[in-house]
């Protein structure tokens, strides 16, 4: 009797875990049945708006594509997402269609095979190909192919309350020493000039990336882009000082290396600091809070008088296929969807991004916010943030060095200490 | 039963299964880490022998350095604390105090919670504005104290060090409960008629029969410090410029956002030998001793 429990047992152990471990539920047969193609994408947070926006693309090609394809829609947070894409990557598992940072971070993917080429797709269709202009596509281009369609384009402004500029009687600076009067007035009128978010280290990145190029423009910032020049660069320190000089005028909150970015996020949009610096991604959650009456755009003024255009800017949001989409005919007509004007305006309309396409817009639809930041950017040349021009590493040491000045550290130490960083990580 | 578990194809069916698993889920992912550790790979692409090179690479990879500093502050530090507050807690409660149930499902709680939800609300006491730690301080006159303490490099390290001790506080005092428990309290009884007082009974009773059950305890708080990750990603992600990072952090860093997993796997392998060090030194100093009365 105690024989044959034990082998039950043993028999229900066994079962137990091949159900456990559990296999596919059976793919569906019936041969109208649409093939279902994946597509991930980062949600939630503050940029809810554009992810309604991606989920109204995705209905409408579900409604009307002639593929018999049904798009899925998968979405997590930032920091997720920035571990599913080479988890799924490693594992030949990757979504059908997915959202991407371009140029560094984007590239070993491409290297290695996993990104689906569109030259053939462009060739073919000459009218989709027209809608990118300039250098757009410049960072989804490798050795000459093009792996992505670029969406929208992002610009750095800073952003500020009209209501407390009126009440401190400030106005807006076209010049450093204006930019310097402004924050010493506001500082006098008892309001914190900036909120910032310097516990999360790409925040105060951002920031001292605006300084680096105000300080020594392109020229400095195509040092490390082309790697021509290296991180012991004067400019470099140079920028690097003039945060501490920033940071001894009392331009950021108390504490600002404890306060996160949804934080320093919330302080600005409840009226406790006049200014944020921040990328047009947040225009949508600014006006909605603020107001559109009460918030104006400018762009930090130069240190150094001499430099041309140096506000940051990037390519933030592509979409590209991967290599092992189940339909690629299908993919690229959905991608297409995404440059098309009226998705294009829409992008700009509700979510706040500039368009990547050349696409004419209606004034009169646009709000005073993204009108103002539209009348005062120029070409956009991309400075985008050095996490993604360089990839993960790299970037996230400059953001890291970045903290480490703006909390009193010796910025000539720091970059020094960033150069050998670099040349660890090149061997 | 005796005779069930005779038959070596009964015991086979009762192990197999288990030892399948763990060689599945276990062993082969630490063999197949320590292959990948003498390999350049982001895993997209075929992978390149280079010997022992990520190993010489960490002996020049200052954050490496960094982390092993940081793990093994934070082993000292939780270990001192858990097993002397958590053995002080453990008798006391031994003593059948009024409440005891009570107290040490309190105590044990925080060892339930998950990671990231006790550090998030470490994350509010820390606040260096409206947290709880720095409110204290200065209701109590000592704003002086008062600190960014996880963004200041000289303090982060050791407040996440705390938020990991006060977690699992209570976990290796019920450990240390269970083993009091276990005693035969006759031994008590008898000392006590000897004269030895509660002290005496402590050192020469409580704690040679608690010797086997400290040594697993000591294991599971080394090994638990040495593979810390949870509450750093959440509180300070590795930061201020590397000053909370671990060798776990360190490792995710260079293999999910780096793609060197080559490199990743060889962090791997130096926290498992860190792992295995502290374990065989533990069981010396900790030898399984069966004492006679």
């Amino acid at each position: 009797m105690k024989k044959f429990l034990s082998l039950i047992l043993a028999a229900v152990m066994i079962l137990s875990l091949v159900t456990a471990c559990g296999t596919k539920p059976a793919e569906p047969t019936a041969s109208d049945e649409p093939t279902e193609l994946r597509f991930m994408f980062i949600g939630g947070g503050d940029i809810s708006a554009k992810e309604k926006l991606y989920t109204e693309i995705v209905e409408e090609f579900n409604a009307t594509n002639t593929y018999n394809c049904k798009i899925v829609i998968e979405t997590c947070d930032d920091p997720t997402y920035k571990t599913k894409i080479p988890t799924l990557m490693t594992q030949n598992d990757m979504a059908d269609i997915f959202w991407t940072w371009d140029r560094g971070f984007l590239q070993p993917y491409v290297e290695a095979g996993k990104v689906y080429c569109l030259d053939d797709a462009l060739a073919a269709d000459e009218e989709w190909a027209s809608r990118f202009g300039g250098s757009i596509m410049d960072g989804v281009t490798f050795n000459g192919k093009v792996y992505g369609a670029p969406h929208t384009n992002i610009v750095y402004p800073v952003y500020y309350n009209k209501t407390i500029f009126q009440q401190c009687g400030v106005t807006v600076p076209h010049t450093w020493d204006e930019f310097i009067t402004m924050c010493d007035t506001l500082n006098e009128n008892g309001v914190i000039p900036f909120a910032m978010g310097g516990q999360d280290a790409w925040v105060m990145g951002q920031f001292l990336l605006r300084l680096v190029c105000g300080v020594g423009g392109v020229e400095l910032y195509d040092k490390i882009r082309y790697a021509t020049g290296t991180w012991e660069d004067e400019g470099f320190t140079e920028a690097g000082e003039l945060l501490q000089e920033l940071i001894d005028r009392n331009i950021f909150e108390e504490n600002f290396a404890g306060v996160g970015y949804d934080e320093a996020m919330s302080m600005f949009l409840n009226g406790e600091t006049a200014m944020w610096h921040m990328g047009n991604w947040v225009t949508a959650s600014v006006i909605e809070k603020l107001g559109e009456e009460n918030v104006g755009v400018f762009y930090m003024p130069n240190y150094n008088p001499n430099v041309g255009n140096a506000n940051l800017s990037a390519v933030d949001d592509n979409i590209c296929i991967a290599e092992t989409c189940k339909n690629k005919e299908a993919a690229v007509a959905f991608l297409k969807m995404f440059s098309e004007p009226y998705w294009q305006e829409r992008a700009f309309l509700e979510v706040g991004l500039f368009p990547a396409t050349n696409v004419e817009l209606d004034p009169a639809k646009v709000d005073a916010v993204s009108i103002e930041l539209m009348s005062i950017t120029d070409e956009i040349d991309p400075i985008g943030p050095f996490d993604i021009l360089l990839g993960a590493n790299m970037g996230n040491e400059f953001n890291n060095i970045s903290v480490a000045i703006a909390t009193g550290k010796d910025p000539a130490e720091q970059f020094a200490a960033l150069q050998a960083f670099a040349e660890f990580e090149a061997e | 039963m005796n005779k069930a578990f005779s038959r070596k194809r009964d015991i086979l069916l009762f192990v197999g299964p288990a030892f399948a698993v763990y060689v599945v889920f276990c062993l082969y992912p630490l063999v197949d880490n320590m292959y990948l550790s003498f390999f350049k790979t982001d895993l997209l692409q075929q992978k390149q022998f280079i010997g022992l090179k990520n190993y010489s690479k960490l002996f020049i990879d200052e954050t490496f350095w960094i982390s092993v500093k940081n793990v093994l502050t934070w082993t000292v530090i939780c270990y001192a604390v858990q097993m002397v507050v958590g053995l002080f807690f453990a008798y006391i409660l031994f003593q059948k105090i009024k409440g005891a149930r009570f107290f040490q499902t309190v105590f044990f709680m925080p060892s339930v919670i998950c990671g990231t939800a006790i550090a998030l609300l470490w994350t509010f006491i820390y606040h260096p504005t409206f947290g709880v730690l720095n409110g204290l301080l200065t209701a109590a006159g000592l704003e002086n104290l008062c600190h960014n303490w996880l963004a200041e490099e000289q303090t982060a390290i050791y407040a996440v060090i705390v938020i990991s001790m006060w977690q699992f506080l209570g976990y290796h005092m019920v450990i240390h409960l269970s083993g009091m428990k276990n005693i035969n309290f006759e031994l008590f009884e008898a000392a006590e008629i000897d004269g030895a007082n509660k002290w005496q009974q402590f050192w020469r009773i409580m704690m040679p029969n608690l010797r086997n059950i400290l040594r697993i305890d000591s294991v599971l708080i080394v090994t638990g410090c040495l593979k810390a990750y949870d509450i750093i990603v959440v509180t300070t992600a590795g930061g201020p410029s590397h000053a909370t990072e671990t060798l776990a952090t360190h490792m995710y860093m260079q293999g999910f956002r780096g793609l060197k997993f080559g490199y990743s796997s060889a962090i791997a392998v130096a926290l498992l030998i860190l792992c295995i060090v502290f374990t065989a030194f533990i069981n010396q100093v900790l030898k399984e001793r069966h004492d006679e009365y």
